[in-house]
């Protein structure tokens, strides 16, 4: 299969124009900008396990819920259109769809997901950069990945949001309420939107953040799991 | 000098569960002819569409669309066909331009050749409206100037003209018949059996997923002439339809050398009689 810079390009600046004139998609990144204004706003205190859980909820928020609804409105949005077989028809392929459409919703939720650290009042310093970009960059691929497979299954966007609501509670909230409960923490441990959680506890609550071939293999084996789900899931329904 | 057909379908089946929707379909299209596929709704029309543009794999048969058997289409194939189904979107939150701007992108055409052919149908001074302000007629336009954008040699249409105006129609026609001229080959499939002999070279009459006739429009109708009639209106206001004989044609002719004929045609069948 040949793959196309040019076509990946023009998929590109098609959906960052389509994604920037959708304001239902953009209220996820939205609205964690805004929970997490509100929340240092109300809580003013500067007690490092408030900030942790603010910032925790922003992004993951951000990346779950952004991701996976960046990924799989725009697939549903496009058969109810019809233009995704008119794509097709017009010489892009699927690589070549995908590739264009995962690269400005990364863009976006990975500025966001940046911009969130000195909204919630915390420092650079205490939060690694490098680190940072990497887990919610690779996390950020992980749900638009989810969100794709969910595109693919759904017929209209009504059955996108519908599909959609099983692993965002998953990936969003479990990670998000890990404090509440010894299970939901234990299950948050295997979640690859448990690596933020524990990346941003740990650099704020702790100091510091290391790599532990753990959280490095369970990165690697959820964007594994979603590529391949992904790549089945298109085999058997196309874009049908 | 035997010319190679640039779409042949041979033998082509296809089947919806148990219901049978194309039965042994045979017929071939030469380069820059533009070939009507006409039938009633559920004839097969765009099944044989579908199997033609790759989006629909027969039961058995073949389908080659420029050499290529169109069950094994790569994604370049879509560089030299353009196709305008009934049911092709458009990216309504994006202006007329911005729609063609994106397939200008993916076909690598130049975007100075976007507004001469939003000129070509009528749509440049609408061309920075959103298109979900546009009417239908105005948004079929538009698919047609997508379909076109990268000078396709084939160029498929299914019911180009459900649910527009006649004036829009007129254009779309005009259109059709500048592509033949340049050499595009068009795929037409149509319910309306007028619009297919006025602009189709050839035709074919699908009727429950067989081919019932094929040729030109003329030649259809002529074969199915079998009781020639003349219609006749004098200038006294009578009308009169007279079957051909000895005595009408003397009749005729008495009737134009007195200057009392008004006007006078010919009654071959219509494709509509034919079919």
């Amino acid at each position: 299969m040949n793959i196309s810079m040019r076509k990946i390009n023009a998929i590109f600046i098609l959906r960052l124009q389509l994604i920037l004139k959708n304001f239902s998609l953009l209220m996820a990144p939205l609205m964690a900008i805004g929970y997490v204004i509100a929340f240092k706003n109300f809580f003013p205190s500067n007690l490092p396990s408030l900030r942790a859980l603010t910032l925790n909820m922003g992004i993951i928020l951000n990346i779950t819920m952004g991701g996976i609804m960046f990924g799989s409105y725009p697939i549903a949005e496009e058969k109810e259109h019809h233009t995704l077989r008119v794509l097709m028809t017009s010489s892009v392929n699927a690589t070549e769809y995908f590739i264009g459409s995962l690269l400005p919703s990364l863009l976006i939720l990975t500025l966001v997901s940046i911009i969130l650290v000195p909204l919630s009042g915390t420092s650079w310093q205490q939060v690694s950069i490098i680190n940072y970009l990497v887990i919610t960059i690779i996390c950020t691929i992980i749900s638009i990945l989810v969100g794709f497979t969910v595109g693919i299954f759904s017929h209209n966007q009504t059955s996108a949001g519908v599909l959609s609501l099983l692993p965002t509670v998953i990936f969003t909230f479990i990670p998000m309420f890990k404090g509440f409960n010894k299970t939901i923490s234990t299950i948050s441990d295997f979640l690859y939107s448990g690596v933020i959680a524990k990346f941003i506890n740990q650099s704020l609550l702790k100091h510091r953040f290391t790599w532990n071939l753990f959280d490095v293999g369970l990165l690697i084996v959820w964007l594994i799991i979603f590529s391949i789900v992904l790549i089945y899931a298109y085999r058997y329904k196309h874009f049908d | 000098m035997v010319t190679v057909p640039i779409i042949e379908v041979k033998h082509l089946y296809k089947n919806f569960g148990g219901q049978a929707a194309l039965k042994n379909l045979d017929f071939s299209i030469q380069n820059g002819e533009i070939f009507g596929f006409l039938g009633p709704s559920g004839a097969g029309k765009t099944t044989t569409i579908k199997i033609l543009t790759g989006q629909l794999v027969a039961n058995s048969g073949i389908a080659s669309v420029l050499g290529n058997n169109s069950r094994f289409f790569k994604e370049d194939i879509y560089k030299h066909i353009g196709v305008v189904t009934h049911d092709s979107g458009l990216y309504e939150n994006l202006s007329a331009y911005d729609n063609l701007r994106t397939f200008a992108r993916i076909f690598n055409v130049d975007k100075m050749s976007i507004d001469s052919l939003l000129k070509r149908v009528n749509l440049y001074n609408d061309r920075k409206k959103l298109v979900k302000k546009f009417s239908q007629g105005m948004k079929q336009r538009l698919i047609l100037a997508r379909a076109i954008l990268n000078r396709p040699q084939i160029l498929f249409l299914d019911e180009p003209k459900n649910g527009i105006d006649p004036g829009t129609t007129q254009k779309i026609h005009q259109l059709i018949l500048e592509l033949k001229h340049f050499g595009t080959t068009v795929f037409l499939t149509t319910h309306n059996m007028n619009e297919a002999a006025k602009l189709c070279d050839r035709v074919a009459l699908l009727n429950n997923g067989k081919i019932a006739e094929i040729g030109s429009p003329q030649a259809l109708s002529l074969k199915y002439n079998k009781k020639i009639q003349y219609k006749i209106l004098l200038k006294n206001n009578t009308a009169l339809k007279l079957t051909d004989s000895d005595e009408t044609r003397q009749k005729i002719n008495w009737w134009m050398e007195n200057g009392e004929l008004q006007t006078i045609h010919s009654c071959e069948p219509t494709l509509e009689d034919v079919f």
